[in-house]
């Protein structure tokens, strides 16, 4: 009876599920030690209510953006540190050693490195900047749903969570950042590991889709007067393209991880052999997710690079009609090619023949953005700051990471590179340089815009220098070791094989880049330091021509001041060359106006950590507990759509005077 | 100015220096290891080589003009050279239908090979008639590889034995999660699913020992599920089967195919003869009926 009863309260949490290997047990204490710091100092300098009030309760996007980069940055050197210890067990499973650690663990890590990097780096890093960037770029005050947004947030915070809780509480997914059944399923996956990677997703991805719709909205809905659709910023086309997949996709995943969760509790049979399930069917849904997944990451990417290359090149962005038609046409044809993950699961030649096709013409839209940005460049006058550098890396490392990608849409060759670290060097090649160089780059540029100040552009310069030469000495050997024959995910292999050197210098370049992190890390602590000798005084450091850039640094909480109007595609690079007028520009008949502003509130913060609770238990079978927080998050919705009589704030008109433009284009008093 | 200059002088030099010796150093080692995939012994690792070096030449024409305009322009352009300047310059149909037409075309000529080879490539497909035919049942197992020879009679485990110039029908199944069987050297990798049936065909041109391996995973024994081919004459083949046949003391049956099947991290080469010529169907039959091994990963 009793028995009984703590069953249904505990679930399977017992006693035993503390970590049992040294490494997991050193990762998970450092993790509990550093936190520990953090909320000692937060303690000492007696910030804990300014944290609660400006921060965790916040609903404005650029904080809410800051704090999905905050966690992004932890997640990479996490993300990272799991590369390293990757690294440095191929380097010495070798022969008669079996490495550094056992070869259980090691499946973890690169499950884990996977599933973080994914989730917790490319995506967060990607929410970020939209949150920083988009509200801005179409002159808005805000986004379509603030507290949803906010609980978007504390949602993947706490899909964060929820994987790193599984270093100390149990154990993660040994299954591969993908989990395929049979895997994946209980009978070769016991225990909580691979529950851990379905809650971790599924609670995360929720705030993903959530976010997707509420993008979506605000570029269709909030774009100031003037601002037709033809004249977005190509980063804006870019993340509404983006986002309409992130709402078409991300369902998809919410259901396939749900299935998969019933085969592991209830015992369903929907990807078991045994019971009438076929696994195939868990293959197909997860990459009718995957597959947009990638260019849900990559097109936000080629946004970025579309305003860094036209600001530095002081010109135009060349062919934007096509720009947009290549971003519409990628969008649409990212749902048409996922079965090329598995040409070698048996398919027909011309199922494998189709979609091989339809992976090329995807290659198209691609190539004209990249010749259409090299035209960009063509008759500029190019300023080498350090965004460019990342660019001109991106195009480097894209345009021969899609040349390997072209190779694998060849069923034929598929057949022979399919799973070799072939496969992983060219998606680390496009995810590295057309989303993490990307998001660099994009960081670099927006940041003065939303700190006040500038990074050191020397330090900057060396840690790209890092990234980019550590990448190629990184990477390079595994397209050889791919040619080798050798499979993705070993732990150990034979001395006579000749490999090592390879796995050696694949290690010396992930040393190169983590120390191009520690620059990275190290430059941001210096540049805050001396802030003040760097302020960025004219709110356009970069000669900007965006609407942004026509914003003070930092940007004041209520972003504009007055409801910008614009006239063009490039509004503030127009207005600086006297044909047009200021887009910021206070007069008789455009004067300030009251603002209204959504008031902080903890609802979305409830809602995250609701969620955290919400997949924590389910993955202990505590399902009772899971239930009640699952409960308690719809009450807490439905309480907040029912009174919004007390939910925002006004800035009288009064106290802006001053804060936008006179027609002089000076300050006005 | 010239201090300048200086710097990037020894900069240049060094670069240089650096990578000249990297060429070196990686001539010398690709030159003492084997590269399997691009030293292909069979017929149809031949033509994936063939198509490899094919799709790797056509898109060199991207690669290098891309290349080209890229650097060209950014030195060309940079602040502070003597490169035209024209802020205003924003489209050009003419210029953007020439690269939307040239990557559409060589995307054409690729998808055109790309439906001829993935005919040609198809695993599926004989590469000989009937007569010249070797069929082998591959099962995968935790953590290792079972291959019966129906006709022969035969089974072993973790090494796979085949005569050169026959086609050699593979008909692959798992009796535990997912594993794919790659010999890069023969034949591109076809997954080996449970409860399923899938095919691939390989014709060896010559004799010699190639690395076989597991190319997805499934557990912790999954790196070392690497199993030798020797490709040999026929008549060496022929006798070698029929001498196994003879010395094979196990029966492979249900019952001692489920022993085999129980969870293991090993290399041991065994022999069996195989009374029952419907084994393969039964293990797939059995894994349909959620009979498979029950077992635990560690
Ligand atoms: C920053 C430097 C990085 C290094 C050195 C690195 C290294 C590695 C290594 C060694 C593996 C395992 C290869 C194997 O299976 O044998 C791996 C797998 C993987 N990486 Fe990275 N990685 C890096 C960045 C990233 C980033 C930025 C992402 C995505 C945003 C990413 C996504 C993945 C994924 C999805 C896998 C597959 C995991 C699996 O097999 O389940 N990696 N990486
Ligand atoms: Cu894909």
């Amino acid at each position: 009876m009793h028995l009984l009863i703590a069953n249904i309260l505990l679930g399977r949490f017992s006693t035993h599920v503390l970590p049992s290997d040294p490494m997991t047990t050193i990762a998970f204490i450092s993790m509990i030690a550093i936190l520990l710091i953090a909320a000692g100092i937060v303690t000492r300098l007696k910030r804990w209510n300014w944290l609660w009030k400006e921060w965790i309760t916040t609903v404005d996007p650029k904080r809410i953006g800051v704090m999905y980069l905050i966690v992004s940055m932890l997640m990479l050197i996490r993300g990272g540190s799991d590369a390293i210890l990757i690294r440095a067990q191929q380097l010495t499973g070798v022969g008669a050693s079996s490495g550094i650690m056992p070869t259980a663990t090691f499946q973890q890590i690169f499950s884990a490195h996977g599933t973080i990097m994914i989730f917790f780096v490319a995506m967060g890093f990607l929410f970020g900047i939209v949150n920083l960037v988009v509200p801005m770029q179409i002159g808005a005050r805000d986004v379509a749903f603030p507290v949803m947004n906010a609980a978007s947030f504390w949602l993947f915070f706490a899909g964060m969570a929820i994987a790193n809780t599984s270093l100390g509480i149990g154990f993660f997914s040994a299954a591969g950042w993908l989990s395929y059944p049979p895997l994946s399923e209980l009978r070769f996956s016991p225990g909580v590991g691979v529950d851990y990677w379905i809650w971790s997703l599924q609670i995360a991805g929720i705030g993903s889709m959530l976010s997707g719709i509420n993008f979506v909205v605000t570029i269709l809905r909030m774009r100031c007067p003037g601002m037709k659709l033809m004249r977005m910023p190509m980063f804006v086309w870019s993340v509404l393209c983006s986002m309409t997949l992130v709402m078409f996709a991300f369902p998809i995943l919410t259901v396939t991880l749900a299935l998969l969760f019933l085969d592991r509790s209830l015992g369903t049979h929907f990807f078991t052999i045994g019971g009438g399930g076929n696994m195939m069917m868990y293959v197909n849904l997860i990459w009718a997710w995957g597959h947009p997944e990638v260019y849900i990451l990559v097109m936000p990417g080629f946004g970025i690079f579309s305003e860094v290359v036209a600001t530095f090149s002081r010109k135009p962005l060349f062919g934007y009609t096509s720009m947009v038609a290549a971003l519409g046409a990628i969008t649409i044809l990212a749902y048409t090619v996922w079965v090329h993950h598995f040409f070698t699961m048996g398919a027909g030649t011309d199922v494998n023949a189709v979609f091989g096709i339809a992976t090329m013409i995807i290659s198209i839209p691609t190539g004209v953005k990249i010749f259409n940005w090299l035209a960009t460049m063509y008759r500029g006058r190019i300023h080498f700051a350090s965004p460019m550098y990342f660019f001109m890396g991106f195009v480097v490392l894209f345009t021969l990471g899609g040349v390997t990608g072209v190779i694998l849409a060849v069923p034929g060759l598929d057949y022979q590179l399919h799973n070799s670290l072939f496969l992983v060097a060219h998606f680390h090649t496009m995810i590295v340089s057309g989303v993490l160089f990307a998001d660099f780059a994009g960081l670099i540029y927006w940041f003065p815009k939303i700190f006040g100040f500038t990074l050191s552009e020397k330090w900057l310069k060396r840690s790209f220098w890092c990234w980019f030469v550590g990448f190629i000495l990184a990477f390079a050997p595994l397209y050889v070791l791919g040619f080798m024959g050798v499979t993705r995910r070993m732990s150990h292999y034979a001395a006579s094989t000749g490999w090592q050197p390879l796995f050696a210098v694949a290690a010396a370049g992930t040393a190169i880049i983590a120390v191009g992190v520690a620059i990275q890390v190290g430059l941001f602590v210096g540049s805050v330091r001396t802030r003040h000798a760097r302020r960025d005084l004219t709110g356009d450091p970069w000669n900007g021509r965006t609407l942004e850039w026509a914003l003070p640094s930092p940007v004041p909480a209520y972003t504009f001041a007055i409801t910008p109007v614009v006239h063009s595609r490039d509004p503030f690079w127009e207005a600086k060359e006297g044909r047009e007028p200021d887009p910021l520009q206070v007069t008789a008949t455009h004067p300030y106006d009251d603002i209204m502003l959504p008031m902080n509130t903890p609802t979305g913060f409830f809602i995250g950590m609701g969620g955290f609770l919400v997949g924590f238990s389910m993955v202990w079978h505590m399902y009772w507990l899971g239930a009640l927080a699952a409960i308690l998050c719809i009450v807490m919705l439905v309480h907040r759509t029912s009174s919004t009589d007390d939910s925002e704030y006004v800035i009288p008109k009064e106290l802006l005077t001053g804060t936008g433009r006179s027609a002089k284009g000076g300050v006005a008093a | 100015m010239g201090h300048k200059r200086g710097i990037l002088g020894v900069r240049i030099v060094s670069i240089a220096v650096l990578s000249l010796g990297g060429v070196y150093l990686s001539y010398r080692y690709l030159s003492s290891v084997s590269i399997p995939v691009l030293e292909p012994k069979g017929r149809v690792a031949l033509e994936q080589y063939h198509l490899l070096l094919f799709a790797v030449i056509l898109s060199l024409f991207v690669v290098i003009p891309v290349f080209a305009m890229l650097f060209g322009f950014a030195l060309r352009y940079r602040e502070g050279s003597h490169g035209r300047y024209e802020p205003r310059q924003a489209s050009s149909t003419r210029v953007e239908l020439v690269w939307w037409g040239i990557p559409a075309l060589l995307i054409l000529v690729l998808s055109i090979v790309t439906w001829t080879s993935t005919n040609a490539l198809d695993p599926y497909r004989p590469l000989a008639p009937a007569s010249h035919t070797v069929t082998v049942d591959a099962v995968s197992l935790d953590w290792q590889w079972l291959f019966i020879y129906p006709a022969e009679h035969i089974a072993l485990t973790n090494r796979l034995v085949i005569p050169a110039h026959e086609n050699i029908s593979l008909h692959i199944t798992s009796d535990g999660p997912m594993n794919g069987l790659w010999i890069p050297q023969l034949a591109g990798q076809i997954m080996a699913m449970p409860g399923m049936e899938t095919q691939l065909n390989i014709l060896a041109n010559s004799n010699g020992t190639f690395e076989g391996l597991s190319s997805n995973i499934s557990g912790v024994g999954f790196s070392s599920m690497t199993f030798p081919t020797h490709v040999v004459s026929q008549s060496e083949f022929r006798s070698w089967a029929a001498s196994t046949r003879n010395r094979a003391r196990t029966p492979l049956t249900m019952p001692s195919f489920t022993e085999l099947a129980k969870p293991r991290i090993d290399h041991a080469v065994q022999y069996y003869s195989v009374p029952e010529s419907k084994l393969f169907q039964q293990i797939i039959m059995n894994v349909m009926k959620g009979e498979g091994v029950p077992r635990v990963t560690a």
